[in-house]
């Protein structure tokens, strides 16, 4: 009766690990989908801004085919585009619509650029004024070249992005046709900071 | 023993799982995404459909760019290779073709810069057939032309280009 008793048990163990295994890879592979940056060898973290540098490439990594299908399907290869992602500022503080965000940099080594917002969902954000990106073509720039943009939920009358009522953002650099230099050596790139700005002072 | 061959299978199932997990997610959402584009278009597979620049009304696809307008078309090589031909803007306006294969990865990009002539003409064709000019990883893909819309004035340029585009059969 005890041998019959202990080969139970062992089977419960056995059905419990084995189950245990199966259901633990998938749950840590949900888990590692929930963000679309983090603790992967293709990701190149520059400050706030995160690129991964094999996206929509056939040499990238499962984590990052599957990252890029959920957060970003149908992306260009880097030689075509390269995207920064940023969903906190230079102080790690997650970017809400709740506040008022200012992005200061310059031009970047490339064909074309743009800033684009994404809500949590990764869509466009409404707004009235249908605000949704700053590039290279609508960008009011300093007679050095530098830039300020601000992302309020209301229009400051200057280089902007809309927030609306999105719970996070995220904000989007595209680099369309980068320059071989910025092929060689992403982490170059002169990448703008994000800071949080009181509401109210973006047309300051 | 019974407990060791079970911690070992166990760690080989948490493996498994995970890697069968994140392979699985691109080919699934990329289906989805195929049948997004198919549903809002009647004719099936291997048309082109021409969008507009998207708005936040646009949900069908994650982290569109607002600044581009696309003309995409579910490709399927079932019934014979593809030839995908048409004009391009004229010289200051980004144009490429992009295709992506079931899983996501995008195997081929030809930009504006590569086609002084202003007209493209590429076949698509599964590996083993002859006269392919780019070889599909996988019988069913998505391809996508981009355009980068500056002005709003822009769009009756573009639109020409769009209607230009044609997508044909090749019995093989």
């Amino acid at each position: 009766m005890a041998m019959i008793w202990d080969v139970v048990v062992g089977v419960v163990i056995l059905v419990v690990l084995v189950a245990a295994g199966a259901i633990g890879g998938v749950l840590l592979a949900r888990h590692r989908l929930a963000s679309n940056v983090g603790d992967n060898p293709d990701e190149v973290r520059i400050g706030a801004w995160t690129t991964n540098t094999l996206a929509g490439s056939s040499a990238a990594n499962a984590l990052t085919r599957a990252r890029i299908a959920i957060h970003g399907i149908l992306a260009l290869h880097r030689q075509e585009t390269i995207y920064f992602f940023a969903s906190q500022d230079d102080h790690g503080n997650p970017l809400t619509s709740e506040h008022d965000w200012e992005i200061e940099g310059r031009g970047f080594d490339c064909r074309w650029w743009s800033f684009t917002l994404y809500d949590e969902d990764y869509q466009l954000i409404e707004s009235l004024s249908r605000r949704y990106s700053v590039h290279s073509d609508n960008v009011v720039a300093e007679p050095d070249g530098s830039y300020r943009i601000v992302i309020s939920r209301g229009n400051p009358d200057t280089n902007w992005l809309a927030s609306g009522n999105a719970k996070r953002l995220m904000v989007t650099i595209r680099l369309y046709n980068p320059s071989p230099a910025v092929l060689d050596d992403v982490t170059g790139v002169a990448l703008p900071s994000i800071r949080r700005i009181e509401k109210g002072r973006a047309a300051a | 023993m019974m407990l060791l061959a079970g911690l070992v299978t166990a760690l080989a199932l948490f493996m498994l799982s995970y890697r069968l997990t994140l392979y699985r997610v691109p080919i699934k959402l990329m289906e989805g995404a195929e049948q997004r584009l198919l549903s809002i278009r009647s004719t099936g597979p291997n048309t082109f459909h021409h969008g507009r620049a998207p708005t936040h009304k646009a949900r069908q696809i994650v982290m569109p760019s607002p600044d581009l307008v696309y003309s995409s078309c579910v490709y399927d090589l079932a019934a014979g290779d593809l030839v995908i031909s048409g004009l391009l803007p004229p010289e200051g306006y980004y144009w490429s073709l992009s295709l992506y294969a079931h899983n996501t990865d995008n195997y081929f990009v030809l930009n504006d810069r590569e086609l002084p002539a202003r007209s493209f003409s590429v076949t698509l064709s599964l590996r083993g057939r002859k006269a392919a000019s780019i070889v599909s990883p996988t019988r069913t893909g998505i391809a996508l032309i981009r355009m980068i819309q500056r002005r709003p004035d822009d769009l009756p340029v573009i639109q020409a280009a769009q209607q230009s585009i044609r997508c044909e059969v090749v019995k093989t």
